[in-house]
């Protein structure tokens, strides 16, 4: 084993220096501080022995030019004795090395006002870029209809199994629990105006109109428009993308199409399956505050909630599905170089998309508002 | 060089994936300072065996001696450390860590062994990195800015900055351009003549089998058929080695080695 004794070095006399021990990269770690301190000399001449070294590597090498250096720096002349032929070459090859190394290599310092400006050119590009992708989704959307292509049923089905079939728990679950949480809070007000019965307008109302079609695109920014950033932006890595490409088949047909059709069917069916669940949670705990039957709770809600409140909350639905899709595969196409730009791409995808559906419903509040729907 | 104790003793060696089996009975040596070259028809588990040595692969059966030491079980994690710490290993793909630049994939092994300052470090990092072969100014590039010739560099570069005894190589001249593979041929040769490295190389370069390796082991039927100088092995009778060699870039390429040599 070659990780005896670490490296060390002696002053045998004024003109002589005798090295020993594992000058190796686990040896000569110890003598960093020692190059600058320890080594005074006012001699011309200084000869290095190296009989002492065990084993002298790269790293080595490169610790026994800095003592050169130093002594050289001091104005001395250095030789060498008792060094073996392979230490002679091993030295000579790190030495041609060494000679080459400039700055070149070290990155340009940018200073904050130029990072700034930088990070602003940047993300008003990919404004530019998205409004660009989105752009070319609808063209292709335009073309599919006139029947450029074909539709890619198989793919659909694939897209409506996984965005849709398999986020049902999901979805049911937790507009079953918003259900139960605004009606918890809610009826602890109607109960001191004694207004029980009207928690049937104000959540039924609210799920329909808000709560199921925010939760249920919430679920799918999260879980399908990440899941679609890693799927293309792996592909894109993979080079897949450009195979498809050089098979004459536009990645954006293939690719983008199948998703925003599957998903233009599975959000509203998803709205409606949380409009359920967001219900029958108000209806079981409206009967644990309030003591509304569920029955009582029914008949009331079939003639205070008119149905109009079910198509506003779906009539949102084609917009958060093409702006989930649409984000989701930009940012998919948009990963460059490494799996570190894949990650933060698909946070991105995830934030993004939550952020412009939430936007989205904000802006269909005015508007309901302002129409008086 | 046979009498000296193997760095590598691989004995009785099994290898499965599921149902098939890749290695069965698989012996082999590696001794101290030697280039070896394993070769072998496409999934005849060239790979797998360098994986299994470099403990990535958890072989079925059989026992794998690097250093003296058993690798399979060596009792404590310090023990299976100093081993890795004399290795080095240069993935096909290069495997580098695409969020370092690099110079800091380069510096990592260094960083992880030893406490330097910065600059040692770095400078040691870039004496490899020239070693290689590679421009000062890939020095600040990430991964996925380099050419599929210039990864394989900072891998080999990154492979060799600690200075290990035995160094695995997995497809190290696939996608260089012949001048390229030359160069690094000649480099893998100096290494080993300066540093005293032994190597163990998967290849499929002819040039590269024909210049660098001592011993070239040939993998067949789940072992190895034959571990002999390639001027020797390429003469070897057994029909999977005929085969191997019998296709007519080979043949181009023995025929005229053998008149240099023989001329």
């Amino acid at each position: 084993m070659p990780t005896a004794a670490k490296a060390s070095f002696e002053w045998v006399s004024s003109t002589k220096l005798a090295l020993a021990g594992n000058w190796t990269i686990d040896g000569v770690h110890v003598l960093q501080k020692a190059v600058t301190k320890k080594l005074n000399t006012k001699e011309q001449k200084i000869t290095i022995d190296l009989s002492g070294i065990t084993r002298l590597d790269s790293s080595g090498s490169l610790m026994l030019l800095r003592f050169v250096k130093e002594l050289h720096a001091q104005g001395a002349n250095v030789g060498y004795v008792n060094i073996t032929e392979n230490m002679a070459a091993t030295v000579q090859m790190v030495q041609d090395e060494v000679a080459k190394i400039s700055d070149e290599h070290e990155p340009e310092k940018v200073t904050l006002l130029a990072r700034l400006g930088e990070w602003t050119v940047e993300k008003a590009g990919v404004a530019v870029d998205f409004l660009h992708f989105f752009g070319r989704v609808t063209v292709y959307l335009y073309m599919l209809c006139l029947g450029a292509f074909r539709l890619q049923w198989a793919m659909i089905g694939k897209v409506i199994e996984n965005t849709g079939f398999r986020a049902l728990p999901i979805v049911a679950l937790l507009s079953f629990l918003i259900g139960v949480v605004i009606t918890y809070q809610v009826s602890e007000q109607l109960a001191t105006y004694g207004a029980n019965v009207y928690i049937v307008n104000l959540t039924g109302v609210i799920t329909l109109r808000e709560f199921a079609p925010l939760v249920t695109a919430i679920i799918l920014a999260g879980r399908t428009s990440t899941s679609f950033t890693a799927e293309i932006g792996s592909m894109l890595l993979n080079q897949e993308v450009d195979a498809l490409s050089t098979l004459g088949v536009e990645p954006l047909e293939r690719l983008v199409l199948p998703k925003l059709i599957g998903l233009l069917i599975v959000t509203p069916l998803l709205v409606v399956w949380a409009d359920l669940f967001g219900l029958i949670g108000s209806m079981l705990m409206s009967e644990l505050t309030l003591a509304i039957k569920p029955l009582a709770f029914i008949h009331r809600f079939r003639n205070v909630v008119d149905v109009s409140h079910v198509w506003v909350g779906l009539v949102k639905t084609p917009f958060f599905a093409t702006t989930i899709v649409t984000v989701g595969c930009f940012q998919g196409f948009s990963v460059a170089g490494s799996s570190v730009s894949l990650g933060s791409r698909t946070t991105q995808s995830a934030v993004q998309s939550i952020f412009l559906v939430i936007v989205i419903d904000a802006a269909f509040s005015v508007v309901f508002s302002v129409l008086g729907v | 060089m046979e009498e000296r104790d193997p760095i590598i003793n691989i004995s009785g060696l099994k290898n499965c994936f599921g149902d098939q089996v890749v290695h069965e009975n698989l012996d082999l040596s590696i001794y101290p300072n030697e280039i070896v070259a394993i070769i072998g028809e496409s999934g005849c588990g060239k790979t797998t065996l360098l994986r299994s040595i470099l403990l990535l692969q958890k072989p079925s059966a059989g026992e794998i001696e690097v250093f003296g030491t058993n690798v399979l079980n060596t009792g404590s994690k310090k023990a299976l450390t100093a081993i890795q710490n004399r290795w080095g290993m240069m993935f096909q793909s290069g495997a580098l860590f695409s969020s370092l630049t690099v110079l800091e994939n380069i510096m990592f092994p260094v960083d992880e062994r030893a406490k330097f300052y910065q600059a040692f470090e770095k400078e040691i990092a870039l004496v490899k990195l020239l070693l290689v072969g590679l421009p000062l100014s890939a020095a600040s590039k990430y991964p996925s800015e380099l050419s599929g010739g210039m990864i394989k560099r900072v891998a080999l570069a990154r492979a060799l900055v600690l200075d290990p005894e035995l160094l695995f190589l997995d497809e190290p001249s696939a996608g260089l351009d012949p001048a390229g593979a030359a160069a690094l041929d000649e480099l893998l040769l100096t290494l080993r003549d300066q540093l005293s490295i032994t190597m163990l190389m998967v290849t499929h370069d002819l040039d590269t089998l024909w210049r660098v390796p001592d011993r070239v082991v040939f993998l067949g039927e789940r072992r190895v058929l034959a571990a002999l100088p390639m001027k020797e092995l390429v003469k070897h009778p057994h029909p999977s080695i005929q085969a191997y060699f019998a296709n007519i870039r080979a043949q181009r390429y023995c025929g005229h080695t053998e008149e240099e040599h023989h001329g």
